[in-house]
C-alpha cells in the first residue's frame, strides 16, 4: 500500500520539477521569492536603475521603502559609483541583481537621459561595459527592461557602442559613452544578462501611492521614516518589473542570445492596466499580512477597557 | 628667590587640593534620578527626543520598534517635604471606613445531618423613600373613530423593448406583461486607461 503512494508522490514531484521553465529558474536565482517577506524587504538584494525621463518625482523613495536600492541619473558614471558605494555601505543588503529601467535606443545602447532635448543630460553604456564595471561590486544578474533589449547583445556593439549608427533616437551623448576595456573578455564574466525573450517596446506606468490601501500607505510611511526619507507619493513601474514581482507565467526571459531584428511592437494598454491592478493587490496583501493582523488585538484590548481610559482621563 | 617659589608652589598645591575636595563633594552630593530604567539596560535616544526601546535594527542604522516619550528631567522624584526646618507636614487623616461586607457560613446540625448555610452580608444601605401621594385615580376613556381607507393599487404593465444592432437580424419584439424584465447589456471589454504611460525606446 505504501509503495504505490510513494511512487505517486515521487512522480508528482518529478513532474513539478520538470515543469519549471527557464524563466522561473532564472528568476528564482536572480530574485528569490520570499513568501513571508516584509513589505520593506521585497526588493532586498535588487537594484533598479531608472532613466530620469522614465521616472516620476520621488520615485526612488517608493522603491527604497520597498527595500530596493534605487538609482536615477542621466550619467552612467554616477549610477555605477552609486552601486559601488551602496554595496560597500550595506554588505548585508548588497545588490546581486540589477534591473535596468532605461532606454535601449532601438537596441543601439543603454541610454539614460533627462529628456529628448538634444542638449539634455544623456549618457550611454554598452552591456559589456556594464558587466565589467559592476562585476567587481558583486552583481551577478542584470535584467534589461529596455526597448529591443536583445539587440543590445549583438556582438558588434556588445563591448563598444557605435555612435554613428544612424538611428535618430541615438541623441548626442552629452555626458559620454562608456565602453568595455580592450582586454575585457565577455566569456570570463560571471554575470548573467537576461532580456525579454521577445523584442518589443517596453512600457512604464505612473501610479500614485493613494491608489494603494491605507495599510500599505502606512507601511510605506513607516519604512520610509526608518530610512530617514520622506514617504513617497507616486511611483513609476514597468510592465516587466510587475511581471517579475508577480511571477507572471507569461513572462519569458532569455539569456545570452542576440537578435538583429528591430521590433516596433507595443504591448496593449489593457495588459499594463491589468498588471498594475495585480501589482497593487500584491503590495496590499503584503502589507496586510504584516500590519493588518497586528492591529486587531490592539483594537480589541482598547474596546475591553473603556473604563480605565475614562478614569485616567479624569485624573 | 627659592623660598618665594616654594611658597607659591605650596599655595598652588593647597588651592588644587581644596578644589579637588570641593569637586568630589559636589559629585557625591548630586541626586540620582531614577527614570525606571533597569541597571545595565540600554536606552537610545534619537534626535526627535523619542526613546527607542528596540535598539538598532541592522547596518542601515535604522531604528525599529516602539518608542516612548522620555521621562521629564525636571519632574520631582520624591514628594517635597516642607522647606522650613521643624515645619509640620500637612497630613490629612482619612475618614474611618465602617462599612463591612463578606460571606459567612453557619453549620446547622439536625438529626445527625450537617447542613451549611452561606450568608452574604454587607453594610445596610439607607433607602430614602419619597412620601406617598394620595391615591387619586382618574380613568380617561377615549374612543377612536374607525376609519376605513380603501387603497386601490393600479396594475403596472411594463414593456421592455430590446433593440439589437443594425447588423444583426431583426428579431420579433418581446413584450412582457406583469413581469418586469431588466436587460443589461455589457460591452465586450471596456478598458479605461487611468495611468500615464511612458515608452522606452
Amino acid at each position: 500500500m505504501r509503495r504505490p503512494v510513494l511512487i505517486l508522490i515521487a512522480f508528482v514531484f518529478a513532474v513539478r520539477v520538470y515543469a519549471i521553465t527557464p524563466t522561473e529558474y532564472l528568476l528564482a536565482k536572480a530574485w528569490p521569492y520570499e513568501h513571508k517577506a516584509k513589505i520593506s524587504e521585497v526588493g532586498r538584494g535588487v537594484g533598479i536603475v531608472f532613466s530620469p525621463d522614465l521616472s516620476v518625482p520621488g520615485n526612488c523613495r517608493f522603491y527604497q521603502s520597498l527595500g530596493f536600492a534605487c538609482f536615477e541619473d542621466a550619467d552612467w558614471d554616477a549610477i555605477l559609483s552609486g552601486i559601488r558605494t551602496y554595496n560597500i555601505l550595506y554588505p548585508d543588503r548588497a545588490i546581486r541583481t540589477l534591473v535596468l529601467e532605461t532606454h535601449g535606443t532601438n537596441g543601439n545602447g543603454l541610454k539614460v537621459q533627462n529628456s529628448y532635448d538634444p542638449a539634455a543630460d544623456r549618457s550611454y553604456i554598452s552591456v559589456g561595459a556594464l558587466q565589467e564595471r559592476v562585476e567587481a561590486d558583486g552583481v551577478r544578474y542584470i535584467v534589461i527592461s529596455a526597448c529591443n533589449s536583445r539587440r543590445l547583445l549583438r556582438p558588434a556593439i556588445y563591448r563598444a557602442l557605435d555612435p554613428y549608427n544612424g538611428d535618430k533616437l541615438f541623441l548626442p551623448a552629452t555626458l559620454g559613452i562608456i565602453n568595455a576595456s580592450e582586454d575585457w573578455d565577455p566569456h570570463r564574466s560571471r554575470i548573467v544578462v537576461a532580456t525579454p525573450a521577445t523584442s518589443h517596446i517596453e512600457q512604464t506606468l505612473a501610479g500614485a501611492v493613494r491608489e494603494l490601501s491605507p495599510t500599505t500607505r502606512r507601511a510605506l510611511t513607516v519604512a520610509a521614516r526608518s530610512l530617514g526619507i520622506e514617504p513617497p507619493k507616486q511611483f513609476a513601474v514597468s510592465e516587466m518589473l510587475m511581471q517579475m514581482l508577480l511571477r507572471d507565467p507569461t513572462l519569458e526571459l532569455a539569456t545570452g542570445e542576440s537578435i538583429d531584428e528591430l521590433s516596433r511592437d507595443q504591448t496593449p494598454d489593457a495588459r499594463g492596466e491589468k498588471l498594475f491592478r495585480s501589482f497593487v493587490k500584491y503590495v496590499n496583501q503584503l502589507s496586510w499580512r504584516e500590519y493588518g493582523k497586528k492591529k486587531a488585538p490592539a483594537t480589541k484590548r482598547a474596546a475591553k477597557t473603556p473604563t480605565s481610559k475614562s478614569a485616567s482621563a479624569r485624573r | 628667590m627659592n623660598s618665594t617659589r616654594k611658597t607659591i608652589l605650596s599655595l598652588c598645591a593647597a588651592l588644587l587640593l581644596t578644589l579637588g575636595v570641593v569637586a568630589c563633594k559636589s559629585t557625591s552630593d548630586q541626586s540620582s534620578v531614577n527614570n525606571g530604567t533597569q541597571a545595565g539596560a540600554t536606552v537610545s535616544q534619537n534626535s526627535t527626543g523619542e526613546v527607542n526601546t528596540a535598539g538598532l535594527n541592522n547596518s542601515t542604522g535604522a531604528y525599529v520598534g516602539g518608542s516612548g516619550v522620555p521621562a521629564q528631567a525636571d519632574q520631582p522624584t520624591s514628594l517635597d517635604a516642607s522647606s522650613r526646618v521643624g515645619g509640620r507636614e500637612n497630613v490629612q487623616v482619612a475618614t474611618a471606613d465602617n462599612s463591612y461586607a463578606g460571606t459567612g457560613q453557619t453549620l446547622i446540625t439536625s438529626n445527625g445531618a450537617k447542613t451549611t448555610t452561606t450568608t452574604t452580608y454587607s453594610t445596610p444601605t439607607v433607602v430614602t423613600t419619597a412620601p406617598v401621594a394620595p391615591n387619586t385615580t382618574e380613568t380617561i376613556t377615549t374612543t377612536t373613530p374607525v376609519v376605513t381607507t380603501e387603497v386601490t393599487t393600479p396594475t403596472v404593465t411594463e414593456t421592455t423593448t430590446t433593440t439589437t444592432d443594425t447588423t444583426a437580424d431583426t428579431t420579433p419584439m418581446v413584450s412582457s406583461t406583469q413581469e418586469s424584465t431588466t436587460t443589461t447589456t455589457t460591452p465586450a471589454e471596456t478598458t479605461t486607461t487611468t495611468h500615464r504611460r511612458m515608452h522606452k525606446d
